[in-house]
Order: C-alpha cells, then structure tokens, then sequence
C-alpha cells in the first residue's frame, strides 16, 4: 500500500512536535525514518497508526484518505518499541489476537499462526510466555502478531533499540529480507543511522518536527541536503571561512562548509600525491578503533578526524603531516554544493585511508565514492 | 550476551543475603524486631485470642446457639447481602474511574483523584450522618421520597448506601497506580489489531489488572461486612431487621452478654483472617505473575535473555 502524506501538523498543546511534513512511500519499500530523539518519529508512525489525530494535513493510504479512519480499519500492524505483547496470553495467542478478531475460524487459526512462527523461526515456542522469551525472541513474536492480519502498511517503533548489539545486528538483515520477502510497505523508525543506512531503500530524514531530507540511503549521504542531514548521517566536521583551505580558493568565505573524514588525506610528504595542494596539519590525538585508527589532526584551528587502516603506519601525536582536502560540503542559504579541491590530480588515484570506521558508525557508501561531477559551479563566488 | 539483566539485581530481596557491613548491629535488628513483635502480639494477636477464648469460654453449645440465634442469623444475611450490593456497585465505580483517570485527560482530573480519597478522609459517622441528612425524614429529599413510599434511612438501601460510600476508594486505588504503570502500549496494539473497545477491555485490560482488581474487591468486603460507624448511624438498630452484624455485636455487648458478643464477634475475626490469607496469595502471585500489577509488569518488560 503506498502511504502519502501532505501537510501533517500535530501540536500536543502549545508544543507542535510535527511541523507541515510531506512525504510518499511507493508499495512495497521499506523506509527508514530517521531523526534525533524529539525529532517527531514516533509521532509521525502514531499519526500514521490513526493513534493520534493529526492538525492538519492528509494522510492517504493507497490514494484514499484515512483521515477519520480509526486504526482498526487502516490495515496496518504496528511493532511497539518495547513489543507491547500480553503478558497473560501464551506466544500462539498473541499472534492470534488479530485472526481472533477477524472471527477466523480455528483451523485457519492455526495453521496462519504455525505459518508465522515458522516464519520467525520461533516454531516449537508457541505456547511460552513472553517473560520466557529473549528479548530478540520477544521481538520476533511482536512482528509475528502484527503480520498475522495481513496488514497493507508494517509500522515498527525502534524496533532494535531494546536489544544488544550482536542481537541487533542480525535481526536487523533478518528483518530486511522478511520485509523484501513479503513486499509489505514498512516504515520503520530509528535514531541509529547505521540501522537506518543499512535497511532502507529510503531514509526520511526528520528534525525538530521537520522533514529534512528523503531519498536513497546512498544519495541522502552524499548529497545531504541540509546542514543538518550533513552532520547527522555520518561524522562531519565543520570549516569556518573554507576559502581560506587550499584548492577551496573560489569558495564564498561566508559559506558554511563540512567536511567528512572520508575527504581528506593525511600522511607523512612521500605519502601523499596531492602534495603540493595539501594543508600542514599536527596530530593531536591518534585513537585505535579495532579495524582501523582515528586520527585527529589540527589544521588552520580546525580539528579533523580520519581513518586510516590499522595495518598502515600510523602518525605519532605531534607529528607534523600532509592534508589533503579533496571534497567539501558547501551550504549557502537553501543551496548545497559538493565543491571538489580546484588542485586535485585528475585523475585521482584511489585514496588509500578509506575504509569503513570500526564501529561502522560513519559511513554509508563502502568503498571509494566516484568523483562528483556534480555542482561546484553553485557555490562559486 | 551483554544484555545485563535489571531483573537479575533489583529482584533480590533486599533482606537477604546482605552483607553484613552494610546492615544495622546485631542489638539494633534484636531490638528492632523484638518492638515489631511485641507491638503486633499486643494490638493484633492477643485480642483475636481473647475473642475465641471468650466466644468458647461457656463450650461449644453456647457458642453455637449465639450464633444461630434469630437475630444473630439476621445480621449475617444483612450484613452478607449488604456486601453482596456494595462490592459489585464499587467494583464497577472503581473500574470506570480507574479507566477515566488513566486513559482519558479531562478538565477536574486531578480533582476526582482527590474526591476518589475522601471517603477514607472522611469520619464514618460524618458519612452516616450526610446519609440522614440527605435521605431522612427531615432531611434534603425527605419529604419527596416520603410521599413516594420509600424509606432509605433506617432501612436496607441506607445500610447500602452507607456502605457502598465508605468502601469506594479500594478498587478505584489499587487499580490506578496498576493501569498507570500498565501504560496504554498494549490497549493501543490491540486497537490496530482490530480490536475494538469492549474486547480490549476483557481480553487485555481485564487480564492485566486481575490481581490488582481482586485485592482490591476482598479489601472492599472487609470493609464492607465490618464497618461500623457509618452503617450505625443510618441503621436505627431495629433488631431483626436492620442490625449488620458488627451492629449486632455493640448490642449484645451492651446488653451484658459477653459470650454470646465474642461468639458473633468472631465470626467478624474469622473473615478478618479468611481476608488475610486470601490478600497473601493475591499479594504473592501479584508480584510474582507478570502483567499482575505495576512490579510484574515492569519485570516482564525488561528483562532479557
Ligand atoms: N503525548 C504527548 N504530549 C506532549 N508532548 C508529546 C507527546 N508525545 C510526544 N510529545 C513531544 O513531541 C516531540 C516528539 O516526540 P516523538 O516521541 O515523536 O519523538 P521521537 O522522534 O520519537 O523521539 P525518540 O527518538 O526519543 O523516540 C517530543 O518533544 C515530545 O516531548
Ligand atoms: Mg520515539
């Protein structure tokens, strides 16, 4: 069921935690809402829900209008952050709550219910209590008892934050393939980018009640559309006055620039290519991170964070280094620009620090991004 | 696994296993326990012995005809059709305004939480009295109720009304704090289940509150077979006819008969205890049973495996 929604205010009081958002979900995509706490997520997925009555604003399900529909009649299956699952009804009986309203008859009760606990890889536990389940199990049994009607639109509330990482991380690829596997529309909130990036098809990127940005994992990443969206997903350090950078000369000085670890390039002089448009830099920090080390160095009153591999030799804290800067974020008002350094060889030779953080926390496109042909020309004084 | 399990350490007791150097010397707990003790024996135990004592002192056949004496039998299906009212009446009222109070905001909230109480700030026999003052003969709406042939004071519906008054805070107080930490997750998964009003409120709502509900009604009817001062003042102590069973009582008592007092007083004592043991297995499966009350709901939220 493709999900449209035009306008959506809702204010508690005097307080409006959704502020006029639009957006559309296409049948069958599973979008990631993402935001930071407070940003409006779960009153976004409660107003889709008919849980709360929005302001103003449409909300249409399929190209019809479920405003005034109360959220029985919405076909939808909502996964509450912490579950919600009975606590006095046995794991088969929660899932057969919603078929037990449809008056389904007993057989067709049972075998929908085994085919969903199969479906979960919880056969065999159905007649457990939810207190007798994992918390990853629990999970598990939420989803079961929302997709057990058959709803058109799949709305989960964090539907990780409860769970430990490990658990996390594999119910997280888990889900993904149910949800691909069964081509229901699914909106699901997080505040984990990581989570986000690595489940989408579509983020929706929220803020302070607002809509900041929708698209691709992969576009909202490199294309942020907003300050916000740039320091949101993935790390990203901010540059005062960016003309002041090498190869960044042609750059409005008012502008505000950002730059993400995976642009620039920090070695000793035989190291770098770009020698003669890099920056002078001392180490600060060097930190290591498991896959890889972070280091933080100083440039121009500036502090930037990089990757480097930890097989490489790493810069020792006070060292004075080579930076290259390859690529910016320039923001000007409602424009965004990605302005590559004016100095760069062309062609450029992959970079050798890039990889994936260790914790995974920073990035979206793995690898080496293709340089931008996209845009400089917008932020040229 | 990393998940740590809050269970794991907030479910201990806290009296065992302490170590020592974080309780209180060995004279002070002595001291300590021994006051309880000493405290509980001379207020609670030492009069139920003396009830059963005097109720038996004159044998078995005095204790038995005392009460099944005309009168005696009276009061107790007064006094149990009195309760047979007042606990269903207040079991509904709690209900709806645990509902009210928990699921709905509404202007004068906090003032019905309030008013909820009052019954227990409130003197008995003040209640009683607003009773007569109301219903009586000289009272708000006596002469209309007169004219129409109805008696409230000195009768079956005055005992009721006094009775349902008095004991309508139980339900409402249990089921309160239970329905607040209960949280509305659960009714409002239900709801985009399909749900509709009626089936969420006997299929999650019910289950969820049951053992808060039914402490509740069992303190509700020991109030209710046991209160005194309000029942007194509406009763009119017509024997026979309007004398609840702790009514009963203060008569034989006054009249000099010691025996046969103690013999319907223990009756009295005996529900005291039935109470008791029936509100310790509630208690205990209420903390032990998640989805009973506030701490099992909670524990059954969090923990992990
Ligand atoms: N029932 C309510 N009454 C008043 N304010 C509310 C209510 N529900 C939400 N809010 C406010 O609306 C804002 C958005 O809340 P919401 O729960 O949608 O945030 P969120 O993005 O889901 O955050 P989180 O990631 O922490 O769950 C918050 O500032 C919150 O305080
Ligand atoms: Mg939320």
């Amino acid at each position: 069921m493709s999900v449209e929604v035009r306008g959506l205010w809702k204010r508690f009081g005097r307080f409006a935690a959704v502020k006029g958002i639009d957006f559309a979900v296409e049948k069958g995509k599973l979008v990631g809402l993402l935001g930071p706490s407070g940003s409006g997520k779960t009153t976004v997925l409660r107003l889709l829900a008919g849980l709360e009555i929005p302001d103003a604003g449409e909300i249409r399900f399929g190209g019809r209008s479920v405003i005034g529909v109360p959220p029985q009649k919405r076909r939808i299956g909502l996964v509450f952050q912490h579950y919600a699952l009975f606590p006095h009804m046995t794991v088969f009986e929660n899932i057969a709550f919603g078929l037990r309203v449809q008056k389904r008859s007993d057989r067709e009760i049972e075998a929908r219910v085994r085919d969903l606990l199969a479906l979960v890889g919880l056969s065999g536990l159905e007649r457990r209590f939810p207190q007798e389940l994992s918390g990853g199990q629990r999970q598990r049994v939420a989803f079961a008892r929302a997709l057990a009607p058959e709803p058109e639109l799949l709305l989960l509330d964090e539907p990780f934050a409860a769970l430990d990482a490990q658990v996390r991380k594999s119910l997280r690829a888990w889900l993904r393939e149910m949800v691909r596997r069964l081509g229901i529309t699914t909106i699901f909130v997080t505040h984990d980018q990581e989570e986000a990036v690595e489940m989408a098809d579509e983020l929706i990127v929220m803020n302070e009640g607002r809509l900041e940005q929708q698209g691709p994992p992969l576009e909202v990443y490199r294309r942020p559309r907003t300050p916000f969206v740039a320091r949101f997903l993935g790390e990203s350090i901010e540059i005062p006055r960016p003309s002041t950078l090498k190869g960044f000369e042609h750059v409005d000085p008012d502008a505000l620039a950002i730059v993400r670890p995976e642009f620039v390039e920090v070695g000793y002089p035989h190291e770098l290519s770009n020698l003669p448009a890099a920056e002078t830099g001392i180490v600060q920090r060097v930190h290591f991170r498991g896959r890889e080390w972070q280091v933080e160095v100083a440039v121009g009153g500036k502090t930037l964070a990089v990757y480097l591999p930890s097989e490489r030799e790493v810069p020792r804290p006070g060292d004075e280094v080579r930076v290259f800067i390859r690529r910016l974020y320039v923001f000007q008002g409602e424009k965004m620009a990605v302005v590559e350094n004016e100095n760069a060889l062309q062609p450029r030779h992959p970079a050798r620090h890039q990889g994936p953080a260790a914790d995974g926390s920073a990035e979206a496109p793995r690898g080496n991004p293709p340089p931008q042909a996209s845009g400089p020309a917008a932020a040229r004084r | 696994m990393t998940i740590i399990e809050p269970a794991a350490f907030e479910g201990r007791s806290p009296a065992a296993d302490r170590p020592p150097h974080l309780t209180e010397p060995r004279l002070v707990r002595g001291m300590l326990i021994a006051l309880a003790l000493l405290f509980l024996g001379v207020l609670l135990v030492l009069p139920l012995i003396v009830v059963f004592t005097e109720a038996l002192q004159k044998g078995v056949k005095v204790y038995a005809a005392a009460i099944t004496e005309r009168e005696a039998l009276s009061a107790v299906r007064l006094t149990l059709a009195v309760a047979a009212i007042a606990v269903p009446l207040n079991a509904l009222f709690g209900l709806a305004a645990a509902w009210a109070v928990t699921r709905f905001t509404f202007p004068g909230k906090n003032a019905l939480v309030t008013l909820i109480d009052l019954p227990f700030s409130v003197s008995p026999v003040i209640a009683g009295l607003m009773i007569v003052l109301l219903y009586g003969a000289h009272g708000l709406f006596g002469p209309w109720l007169a004219e129409r042939g109805l008696q409230i004071v000195f009768a079956f519906p005055g005992l009721v009304l006094a009775t349902v008054f008095v004991t309508f805070p139980f339900v409402a107080r249990e089921l309160i704090p239970t329905m607040q930490a209960l949280g509305t997750a659960q009714e409002e998964a239900a709801l985009t289940l399909g749900a509709g009003g009626l089936r969420i409120f006997w299929r999650v709502t019910l289950p969820n509150v049951r053992w808060a509900l039914l402490y509740g009604l069992v303190m509700t009817n020991a109030r209710a077979m046991g209160e005194f001062g309000a029942v007194s003042v509406v009763s009119g102590h017509i024997r026979g006819q309007t004398n609840t069973i702790p009514l009963h009582v203060e008569i034989l008592y006054n009249e000099y008969r010691f025996t046969a007092a103690f013999a319907v007083a223990s009756l009295l004592a005996l529900l005291a205890l039935v109470t008791l043991g029936i509100r310790q297995s509630v208690e205990r499966r209420h903390l032990r049973r998640a989805g009973g009350g506030p701490a099992g709901v909670l524990a059954g939220g969090e923990e992990g495996g």
